[in-house]
C-alpha cells in the first residue's frame, strides 16, 4: 500500500471484512451517507481491495426484487486493512481536558 | 415493482444516470434500482429515501470524473498548454485581450461589492434595514421618516425585532487648540442594541442615558478616539464639550462596526418617551430609522407590508399629497448609503463593462478561429478514430479555458492596480470607496467571469472546427479554399459586431464626458475665482436668541469687510455652485392666490446679507437688492431669480407682489427684485432652478456659510478669516475653508470618477476592436499571399493591391458604424433618462466618434496593406 486510504474508505473496507455485502447495509454499518459509500466501493474495487458480483437473477426473481450487486473484500484488501488498522492503533487513548476515551474510562 | 419508488427518487436516478459514462450506465442503473428497491422494502428506511438517492448523483459524478481522467481530458489541457507555449505571440495577445475584459469586469464588480453587496460587520447584518419615506407623485427620491411614522411602522409588532432612529448633526468640539466641527449622531433608544454593536471600550447607551434628568453622555468612534485622545482608555468618565455643553464620555465604538461609518460620536436623544412638539408632526420628516427584521421576514415582504401600512395611514390623515412622504420603503442597511441612484449607477457601469468583456471575448474568439484551421487535421483524425463531437469541443475549449484563466489572473492584477490608483485620487471625497479590495467574493466572481469568457471565446471556434466533415477536412487541410474563406467571413462578422459595440460604448462615454464638461465649464453667471467659502455653526446653548445670532453674523461680515485683503463678504445659507451650506426647498404660491396643485412653484430657499450681491458681483435685473433697512423688524421681502419669476408670473409683473411659502414659513413676502439666473446648484441638477432669496436677519439661522470676495491673493485672506472669527468667538469652528472652485470640484468628484471610468471603458473597447481589425486584416492578407503575388506578377500596381486591402477594412468599418449608430442611439436614450445634462443627439460627439473609429480601423489596416504590396511573386508561388 503506497498511499494511505482515507479513513472513510478504510471503514467501508472494515465493514466489508465483517461480512456486510451491499451498499445500503454498508451505509447502516458505517453511518456514512450513500454519497460516501458508493464512490468508496468503486475506488476499492478499482484498487483491487474489493470485488463485486451480481446476485443470481433466479434468486432475486424468486424474491420478487431486482438482483443486487454484492461486494466482498479481496486478499489484497485484507492485507491493506490490517496495515491500516495497525496504523490507527498508534492513536493511543488520550486524556483530553479530563475526558478519557470511553473504553478507558470504563472501570477495568 | 418499480412503481413503489417515489417520483422524486426516480427523477434523481434518471438525472444521475445521464452523468454516468454510457458504457457503465446499464449496470449502474441496475445496481441503484436494486438498492432503492431494497430500501423501499424496509419501512423504517423509507423516510430518508430522497437523501439516500442523492448518493446516486455523487456516485455518478465520481464515475464520470474517473472516466474523464482515463480519457485524457487532463492530457488535453496539457496538450493545449504546450501548444500555447509554442506560439508565445498569439498566446500573449489573446491573454492580454482577455485580461482587459476580465479586469474591467472584476474592477467594477469589486466597486459594487464594496458599496452595495458587502455585509456590514454586525451580527446577522442581513436583517438590518433602513426605512425611508417616499412620495411616488414627486419622483423616486427617498426622504427621512417622521416620528409618528416611525412609531406606526417600525415599532408595530410582527415585522421588526427592534428599531431605533437617529439624526446626524454637526457639532463643534472645543477645548483643543482650535474648535473643530465633527459629525455627531443623535440617537433614540435601543440604537446600538438594534445594530448589535458592542463597545470597544467602556459601555454604550442604556435606557438611563435617554432620561432627560441624567447627565449628558457621549460615545466616541474609534477613529475620533485615536485621533483626539491617542486611544487613551482613561478618557472614560472625562468631559468633552460639544457646542460648549459638557458631555461625559462613556465608551468607544470599534471602527469596523461603527454606523454610520462617517460618525465621529454619538449622543443620546433625551426625549423621555415623548418627543418635542416639532418632531411630533406627521409631516415633519426629520428622522433616519434603522430596524432589525424578524428572522423569517425578508426585505421585499417588509417593504410590501410597510408600504401598505403607510398608504392606509396617509389616505386617512388629510395630509397634503405633496408631502415628502406618503409611502414608505425598506432598504437593506449596507446598501442604503448609495441612495436611490446606487443601483442605477451600477447597472449602467455593469452594462458598459459587460460590453467591454463581450468585445474582448469576440476578439480572442477571432484569434483562436484564425488559428484553429491548423488543428483541423488533428481534429478530423480524432473524429475519424471515434471521438464524439462533444468530446472534441471540450478539447478545444480547454485551450480557451487556459487563455481565460491566465487572462483572468492578469486582469485581476491590472484591475487591482488601476483601482488603487483611481481611488487614491477619488477616495477622500467618496466615502465607502476606500473599502474596495480583493476578497474571496471578488476573486470568486473573477473566476466565474473567466470561465464565462472561456466559453464565450471558445465555443464558436470549437463548434465551427468540429462541424466540418472528416473527409472535407482532409481534403482542405492543404489548400486555402472554401473553408478558409468561410472562416474569414465568420471573423468579419465578429469584427463588425465588435466595431458596432465599441462605437456605441465610445459614443456613450463621449456623451457622459460632454455632459460633465458642460457642468464644469458652464458659465455660473458670476466671477467664480477669488471667492473663499466656509461654514460656521453657532452653539445653540450660547446663541439661543435670534438677536445674538444676527449680531454675530452682522459683526463677522463688517469685520471681514474691514480687512485689507477682503473686498466684500456675506453670510449665506447656501453657497453657489453647490458649494455647501443648508439647502432648503420650499413651495411658494402668490399670496392670496388659490392653493391649487400646479399653481405653486418649488424653489431653493436661501438667506443672504445685503452684501451678497456685491460679493458675487451680480445685481438684480429689475427692482432692487436688499439693503440694511430690510432688517428683522422691517416688512418681509424676497428677491427671486428669473426662472422663478418666469414660472410664477410669465408676464413680468412679479416685483411688488407678495409670495408665500405654503408649507413652511407661511408668511407673505413682497418681491422687491429679480436676480439673473446664476448657478446655485452643483452636480446633476438642472443648471438653473427657481430660487428665492430672503434677508438673513428676517430668517435667522445659527448655521451659515460665508462667501468672501478676496483681493488678488486668496491665500492671504485665509489667515485673516481665521483671525476675524477668532476675535468674535474663539469657540466657534470654521469648517471647509476653501475656494469656491475647490468646493465645486469636490462636489463633482463622484461624477468625475464615473466619467473617467466610462472614458476608460470606451478607450479599452476601441483598442480591443482595432487590434481585432489588425489581426483579421493581417490574417486575410497572409491567406491571399499567392493571389497578390500572381497579380503583382501580371502587372497590378501597389496602389491597386493596397486599395483593395484597405477597401475591405473600410467595408467592415462601414458596416460596424451603421450597426453601431443604432446601438449608440439606444444607449444614449437610456443614459439621458438616467442622468441629467446628457443630450441624446449631440452631432459633434457622434461625428467625432465615427471619425475616430474609421481612422483607427484604416490605420490598423495600413501595415498589413503595405505588407500585401511587398509580396514577392516568386516567393508567393513557391510557398504552397
Amino acid at each position: 500500500m503506497a498511499k494511505g486510504l482515507p479513513v472513510g474508505t478504510v471503514m467501508v473496507l472494515h465493514a466489508l471484512a465483517r461480512g456486510h455485502r451491499y451498499g445500503f447495509d454498508l451505509m447502516e454499518q458505517t453511518g456514512f451517507t450513500s454519497g460516501t459509500v458508493y464512490p468508496a466501493l468503486e475506488r476499492l474495487e478499482q484498487l483491487g481491495h474489493a470485488r463485486s458480483h451480481w446476485e443470481d437473477a433466479g434468486v432475486a426473481y424468486a424474491e420478487k426484487r431486482p438482483p443486487r450487486r454484492y461486494f466482498e473484500i479481496t486478499p489484497e484488501g485484507k492485507t491493506v486493512l490490517i496495515a491500516a488498522l495497525e496504523k490507527y492503533r498508534a492513536l493511543a487513548p488520550l486524556d483530553i481536558d479530563g475526558v478519557r476515551h470511553p473504553l478507558e474510562a470504563r472501570p477495568a | 415493482m418499480r412503481s413503489d419508488i417515489p417520483l422524486t427518487v426516480r427523477w434523481i436516478l434518471v438525472v444521475a444516470a445521464r452523468l454516468v459514462p454510457s458504457v457503465r450506465r446499464p449496470l449502474w442503473t441496475r445496481q441503484w434500482v436494486a438498492e432503492v428497491h431494497h430500501r423501499c422494502g424496509v419501512p423504517a428506511a423509507r423516510t430518508g429515501l430522497t437523501r439516500f438517492a442523492l448518493g446516486a448523483l455523487t456516485h455518478a459524478v465520481y464515475l464520470r470524473r474517473e472516466e474523464m481522467r482515463g480519457m485524457g481530458y487532463l492530457a488535453d489541457m496539457r496538450h493545449a498548454g504546450r501548444a500555447l507555449l509554442r506560439r508565445p505571440g498569439f498566446t500573449a495577445l489573446a491573454v492580454v485581450t482577455m485580461a482587459m475584459g476580465i479586469g474591467a469586469a472584476t474592477g467594477i464588480f469589486s466597486l459594487a461589492e464594496a458599496m452595495l453587496l458587502r455585509p456590514l460587520p454586525l451580527p446577522e447584518s442581513d436583517r438590518l434595514v433602513r426605512l425611508f419615506s417616499t412620495n411616488p407623485t414627486r419622483g423616486p427620491g427617498w426622504s427621512s421618516v417622521s416620528y409618528p411614522d416611525y412609531v406606526d411602522l417600525a415599532t408595530r409588532p410582527g415585522l421588526f425585532q427592534g428599531a431605533s432612529y437617529y439624526r446626524p448633526v454637526d457639532r463643534d468640539v472645543s477645548g483643543g487648540r482650535e474648535p473643530e466641527r465633527v459629525r455627531a449622531i443623535e440617537v433614540g433608544g435601543e440604537f446600538f442594541q438594534t445594530l448589535g454593536t458592542q463597545a470597544h471600550v467602556g459601555r454604550l447607551f442604556s435606557a438611563s442615558d435617554h432620561d432627560p434628568a441624567s447627565d449628558a453622555t457621549v460615545v466616541l468612534s474609534q477613529r475620533f478616539w485615536a485621533l483626539h485622545f491617542g486611544a487613551d482608555s482613561t478618557i472614560l468618565g472625562r468631559t468633552i464639550r460639544l457646542d460648549g455643553v459638557p458631555y461625559t464620555a462613556i465608551g468607544v465604538v470599534p471602527a469596523p462596526s461603527a454606523w454610520p461609518a462617517t460618525a465621529d460620536l454619538w449622543t443620546p436623544l433625551q426625549w423621555a418617551g415623548a418627543p418635542p412638539a416639532w418632531v411630533a408632526a406627521r409631516s415633519n420628516h426629520s428622522l433616519q430609522v434603522i430596524a432589525r427584521l424578524l428572522p423569517d421576514i425578508d426585505v421585499a415582504s417588509a417593504t410590501a407590508q410597510v408600504r401598505a401600512m403607510s398608504q392606509a395611514i396617509y389616505s386617512g390623515s388629510g395630509i397634503d399629497t405633496r408631502d415628502e412622504g406618503t409611502e414608505a420603503l425598506v432598504v437593506p442597511l449596507h446598501s442604503s448609503d448609495m441612495g436611490e441612484d446606487g443601483g442605477l449607477v451600477f447597472a449602467t457601469l455593469g452594462t458598459a463593462v459587460a460590453l467591454v468583456l463581450l468585445i474582448a471575448c469576440l476578439n480572442a474568439s477571432g484569434l483562436i478561429l484564425a488559428r484553429s484551421w491548423s488543428r483541423a487535421r488533428e481534429l478530423s483524425l480524432r473524429a475519424a478514430l471515434g471521438a464524439s463531437r462533444g468530446r472534441l469541443i471540450v478539447a478545444l475549449l480547454s485551450e480557451s479555458l487556459i487563455l481565460a484563466l491566465l487572462g483572468g489572473a492578469l486582469g485581476v492584477g491590472l484591475a487591482h492596480v488601476a483601482l488603487q490608483k483611481a481611488l487614491a485620487m477619488a477616495a477622500p471625497t467618496l466615502s465607502g470607496l476606500s473599502e474596495v479590495r480583493l476578497n474571496a467574493t471578488v476573486l470568486g466572481a473573477a473566476l466565474a467571469v473567466s470561465i464565462l469568457a472561456a466559453v464565450l471565446t471558445g465555443l464558436l471556434p470549437a463548434i465551427r472546427a468540429t462541424r466540418a466533415s472528416v473527409s472535407h477536412s482532409f481534403k482542405e487541410g492543404s489548400s486555402q479554399s472554401g473553408q478558409g474563406r468561410e472562416r474569414t467571413r465568420l471573423r468579419q462578422t465578429l469584427i463588425v459586431t465588435e466595431l458596432a459595440v465599441s462605437l456605441a460604448l465610445l459614443t456613450c462615454a463621449g456623451l457622459v464626458l460632454r455632459g460633465f464638461e458642460r457642468q464644469m465649464s458652464a458659465d455660473p453667471g458670476f466671477e467664480a475665482s477669488n471667492l473663499l467659502s466656509f461654514t460656521v455653526r453657532l452653539p445653540a446653548a450660547r446663541y439661543a436668541e435670534d438677536a445674538l445670532v444676527n449680531a454675530f453674523f452682522t459683526d463677522a461680515v463688517s469685520r471681514l469687510e474691514a480687512r485689507p485683503g477682503i473686498r466684500a463678504a456675506s453670510a449665506t445659507s447656501w453657497l453657489p455652485l453647490g458649494g455647501g451650506g443648508t439647502s432648503l426647498f420650499r413651495s411658494f404660491v402668490r399670496d392670496g392666490g388659490i392653493d391649487t396643485e400646479g399653481a405653486e412653484v418649488g424653489a431653493l430657499w436661501i438667506e443672504v446679507d445685503p452684501e451678497f450681491f456685491e460679493t458675487l458681483g451680480v445685481q438684480p435685473l429689475r427692482g432692487r437688492a436688499f439693503t440694511e433697512s430690510d432688517g428683522a423688524d422691517a416688512p418681509p421681502v424676497a428677491i427671486v431669480n428669473e426662472r422663478f419669476a418666469g414660472r410664477m408670473a410669465p408676464d413680468d409683473g412679479l416685483v411688488g407682489t407678495a409670495i408665500r411659502s405654503i408649507f413652511d414659513e407661511d408668511l407673505a413676502r413682497t418681491v422687491v427684485g429679480i436676480l439673473p439666473d446664476i448657478q446655485f446648484n452643483g452636480v446633476s441638477r438642472a443648471l438653473s432652478q427657481p430660487v428665492v432669496l430672503v434677508p438673513r436677519t428676517q430668517s435667522p439661522r445659527s448655521e451659515m456659510a460665508f462667501l468672501v470676495r478676496t483681493g488678488s491673493s486668496v491665500a492671504e485672506a485665509v489667515p485673516q478669516v481665521r483671525e476675524v472669527l477668532g476675535e468674535i468667538d474663539s469657540d466657534v469652528a470654521i469648517d471647509g475653508l476653501q475656494t469656491l472652485r475647490d468646493a465645486h470640484a469636490a462636489d463633482l468628484a463622484g461624477l468625475r470618477f464615473l466619467t473617467t471610468l466610462f472614458a476608460a471603458f470606451g478607450t479599452l473597447a476601441l483598442v480591443l476592436s482595432v487590434s481585432g481589425v489588425y489581426g483579421l486584416v493581417s490574417y486575410s492578407v497572409s491567406q491571399r499571399t499567392r493571389e497578390f503575388g500572381v497579380r503583382i506578377a501580371i502587372g497590378a500596381t501597389t496602389g491597386t493591391v493596397r486599395g483593395e486591402v484597405l477597401r475591405e477594412s473600410a467595408t467592415l468599418a462601414g458596416l460596424g458604424v451603421a450597426l453601431g449608430l443604432v446601438f449608440a442611439y439606444a444607449g444614449a436614450r437610456v443614459l439621458a433618462a438616467a442622468m441629467d445634462g446628457i443630450a441624446v443627439l449631440e452631432p459633434s460627439t457622434f461625428v467625432g466618434v465615427v471619425a475616430l473609429l474609421v481612422v483607427a480601423v484604416l490605420a490598423a489596416s495600413w501595415l498589413p496593406a503595405r505588407r500585401a504590396t511587398r509580396v514577392d511573386p516568386v516567393v508567393a508561388m513557391r510557398s504552397e
